[in-house]
């Protein structure tokens, strides 16, 4: 049995990190050179890194590269993976099979792919064909309706008519790998996941899924693991603001007996080490 | 100075990942696409992300099955497959049709026996069970967690050449080692500390 999953999303807006509120508002928090000094200290699971860029041109504004600024989402995975040795996973704008290599070969382990699945979704075949369905992971952007929830596509703008289960299911046959669940509704808000639909997801599909979207006290991690036993529980904002907040959740969730691995604030190795 | 280890790259996802790993250990490492550069090298390390067939066709593709076994099974280099680059140490696999591997540990590579509450992919940390002592274990301790991304595992006909299970449904090989030859199923180059010190240990071998 793997250890449950806590998963950092940083999300990426033409080059900078951003906070997302409803998938509409969107705040700078800083450079990505920035955070991956602070990144690579943290003994994280794993990453998930989403460009929501919509013209996929990035500015790292840094002074200390006299060439040019504007970095694809491809310079950023490179400088991450230099330094931080976990499981990179990425996605933003995936559209094409070289899309996928060219991040997997920049050293990310897997891709995510949102409204692709929804316009092709043999391209999920495809790629799963091609790298493994272990790298391909399926993100479902949904909003609650009346009794239900609603499956959007294009960052959260058009409604594709079935709901997270049915589509969940749909894209583990084409071969997904694993899923991300996202609430538009509860991103940014802080308030906690919405569980609900986190469990019909988890309730429908055999491959692992991910939860994500309105963490903002370390209680609502376990509220969601509690009743909707996903695979992995992500969040953004909440590991951006506090120092140590991964360390802090990692350690509040190991001793309340999740199956977490053992938190630890220093992950440098050093070369020399024996 | 370390010895030069020779990255075979044939496309795998994760080459870039391992050289990175590699670099920050300040390992020698070469790039290795022709028999050539497998000569120059000391050490050799099969990294491996994506589907069996994929993989020994790619590596029939630059010409690299025979020149491999050569080194390995005559010159006894030491030699490290990760992932699916363990997987086709066996005779043959199984995912998308019947594939025909290095066949240097006997048995074979299938898909993961589906068992409730298991999702398959195994994806996630997990913690290693080691049951023989192995160089590239040296100084982890015993139950220390690694990555792990598959959803094929290999089934080896001598079960005393595995050095470590991994727990997810059944007892799954999560390391085997014969003579020379090791193989990993986790991702040593995406296991923060652990992983780092198992490729140092490698490098030491």
């Amino acid at each position: 049995m793997p250890k449950l999953r806590l998963i950092p999303v940083i999300l990426l807006k033409n080059g900078k990190i951003v906070q997302s509120k409803k998938f509409k508002r969107h705040q700078i928090l800083g450079t990505p050179s920035v955070i991956v000094g602070r990144l690579s200290n943290w003994f994280s699971d794993e990453l998930i890194f989403l460009d929501i860029s919509r013209d996929g041109i990035h500015c790292l504004n840094r002074d200390d590269l006299n060439f040019n600024n504007n970095n694809s989402i491809i310079d950023i995975i490179e400088e991450v993976s230099r330094k931080s040795f976990m499981p990179l996973t990425v996605g933003g704008g995936i559209k094409t099979i070289s899309d996928v290599e060219s991040r997997l070969s920049a050293g990310a382990d897997k891709v995510v792919i949102n409204t692709q699945a929804v316009y092709k979704p043999e391209f999920i075949r495809e790629c799963s064909r091609i790298f493994g369905s272990q790298c391909i992971v399926v993100s479902i952007d949904a909003r609650a309706s009346k009794d239900s929830w609603g499956v959007y596509s294009d960052y959260g703008k058009n409604p594709i008519g079935e709901t997270p289960s049915e589509f969940a299911k749909k894209v583990q046959d084409y071969g997904a790998g694993e899923i991300l669940i996202n609430s538009i509704d509860n991103d940014g808000a802080g308030n906690g996941y919405d569980i609900k639909l986190v469990k019909s997801v988890v309730d429908s599909v055999s491959i692992p899924v991910i939860a994500l979207g309105g963490a903002g006290v370390p209680e609502h991690f376990s509220e969601c693991i509690d009743s909707a036993s996903p695979d992995a529980i992500a969040a953004s904002n909440i590991f951006q603001y506090t120092e140590n907040s991964y360390f802090n959740i990692n350690r509040f969730l190991y001793n309340n007996s999740f199956n977490v691995r053992r938190p630890e604030l220093e992950t440098i190795f050093e070369a020399g080490d024996n | 100075m370390s010895k030069i280890i020779g990255v075979i790259n044939y496309g795998s996802g994760n080459y870039k990942s391992l050289c990175n790993a590699l670099d920050f250990l300040n390992i020698n490492r070469i790039e290795v696409n022709s028999a050539d550069d497998l000569l120059k090298s000391e050490n050799i390390i099969l990294p491996g992300v994506g589907t069996y067939g994929n993989c020994m066709e790619r590596l029939n593709y630059i010409g690299l099955i025979e020149p491999i076994k050569k080194e390995v099974l005559d010159r006894k280099k030491n030699f490290l497959g990760i992932c699916v680059g363990m997987q086709v140490l066996t005779d043959f696999g199984t995912e998308h049709g019947n594939h025909n591997g290095l066949g240097f540990v006997a048995g074979s590579t299938n898909i993961m026996s589906k068992s409730k509450d298991m999702s398959i992919p195994h994806i996630g940390w997990s913690s290693v069970n080691i049951v023989k002592n192995t160089p590239l274990f040296d100084s982890i301790e015993n139950n220390s967690d690694f990555y792990f991304v598959h959803s094929y595992c290999v089934n080896v006909e001598n079960n005393s050449l595995v050095s470590s299970f991994v727990q997810h449904g059944n007892n799954i090989p999560s390391s085997i080692g014969c003579e020379n030859i090791y193989g990993v199923q986790f991702h040593p180059e995406k296991s923060q500390r652990n992983g780092l010190k198992l490729l140092k240990n490698f490098s030491k071998i």
